[in-house]
């Protein structure tokens, strides 16, 4: 009788510890979805920790130099600091199934929510990619660019991931989208907080300021702008 | 900066510049054409659909943008005349350029085109400047990049 007392005990504590162990790491993988952004339900939302900009303010690329090859073997060097409007990286694989919208939308006529933006995929390098399957997927328009490097560079944690660099090469945001309209979603978000005075530099805000306050009807030279507000009247 | 380096040619992209040499390698196709090789430089976003002498590209320049284009030539024009000039053109001058080298006139541009031998390969070397009037000024950037040119 006491043996089998000892013997349930101790398949009671093995299932114990069995459970606990299914628990911690279920908790486990719930967190690490809920740091990339994705629902319990799969979804991946706008504006959650993952899809908001990494970054607390602007910060540079890690790289603003994409080498790689092209789908015809060609060697290719981009820049993302060159001056002119921003740039939309797209890392995509060809095997992933929430990539297939993309590489749908990018095919068609698109239009992205922030002006003059250019779109640039990237894939994994020859080695980790199929190349002619990626022939088939790759838009005409668009330039597509493999390299493992970029990726490495970059630390994309999953397919599809986004990046908004602006012509300075600074991250405007990044995050994932598991859909067309979460990535408009996305690079609106990306706009607005580009453009809030949090994110600007010193000129940048002095100019913000002055804009509101012209549009308060406070200009230049305005009596107000002398009062002490600590001052009693 | 960044170092490209494709079918025997290799040359050093400077910080804001993009470029990209193809894989031609004058391969036979399958409708009995050679695939040249062609080398792209821009100091601005080269755009995917561009001409082998940067129609496509050129017409997104700025008055201080440099386009260059190395166009690889077949066997049969190593050793004649246009092909006569031995060695990679280097240290360019502002009198070379003209505006009527360009291969699509745009106003205000300035182009150069040079052919040469190198190493028993034929090449053309296509220069456009966003500004003829400040070739002198654009050109010192366009002679680095030619100092950093390579071909094998």
């Amino acid at each position: 009788m006491t043996a089998v007392i000892i013997i349930e005990g101790v398949v009671i504590v093995l299932l114990a510890v069995l459970v606990g162990g299914l628990l911690k790491s279920h908790a486990e993988i719930l967190r690490q979805l809920d740091a990339l952004g994705v629902s319990e339900d799969g979804s991946v939302s706008v504006g959650s920790a993952q899809t908001r900009p990494k970054t607390t303010g602007f910060e540079k690329a890690p790289t603003t130099t994409l080498a790689g090859v092209d789908l015809a073997g060609g060697v290719v060097s981009m820049s993302l600091d060159h001056g002119r409007g921003n740039t939309l990286l797209a890392f995509l694989s060809s095997g992933c199934l929430s990539c297939e919208t993309f590489w749908k939308e990018f095919s068609g006529d698109f239009e992205l929510p922030t002006p003059d933006t250019r779109t640039v995929i990237l894939t994994k390098g020859p080695n980790s990619e199929s190349p002619s399957k990626l022939g088939e997927l790759a838009p005409e328009r668009l330039p597509l660019l493999m390299s493992d490097e970029v990726w490495d560079t970059f630390r994309v944690p999953m397919t599809p991931y986004f990046l908004l660099v602006d012509g300075s090469g600074m991250v405007m945001g990044e995050g994932a989208a598991a859909s067309w309209r979460h990535l408009l979603g996305l690079l609106r978000q990306s706009a607005a907080d580009a453009a809030s005075p949090l994110h600007m530099d010193t000129e940048g805000r002095r100019q913000f300021t002055d804009t509101q306050l012209r549009s308060a009807g406070v200009h230049p030279g305005d009596p107000s702008l002398y009062e002490n507000p600590l001052e009693e009247k | 900066m960044s170092r490209l380096d494709q079918s025997g040619i290799a040359v050093e992209v400077p910080a804001g510049w993009e470029g990209a040499i193809s894989a031609g390698g004058l391969q036979l196709q399958a409708d009995g054409a050679t695939e040249p090789t062609v080398m792209h430089l821009g100091s601005f976003p080269l755009p995917v659909e561009r001409g082998s002498f940067g129609s496509g590209a050129v017409e997104l320049m700025n008055n201080q943008d440099i386009f260059m284009a190395l166009f690889e030539y077949g066997p049969d024009s190593v050793g004649t005349a246009l092909f006569a000039e031995e060695g990679i053109p280097r240290n360019l001058q502002a009198r070379q350029f003209d505006r009527n080298m360009l291969q699509r006139a745009l106003p205000g541009q300035s182009g150069l085109q040079q052919f040469f031998t190198h190493r028993g390969r034929a090449f053309c070397l296509y220069v456009v400047l966003g500004s003829h009037i400040d070739r002198a000024d654009l050109l010192p950037r366009v002679n680095a990049v030619l100092d950093s040119l390579e071909i094998q």
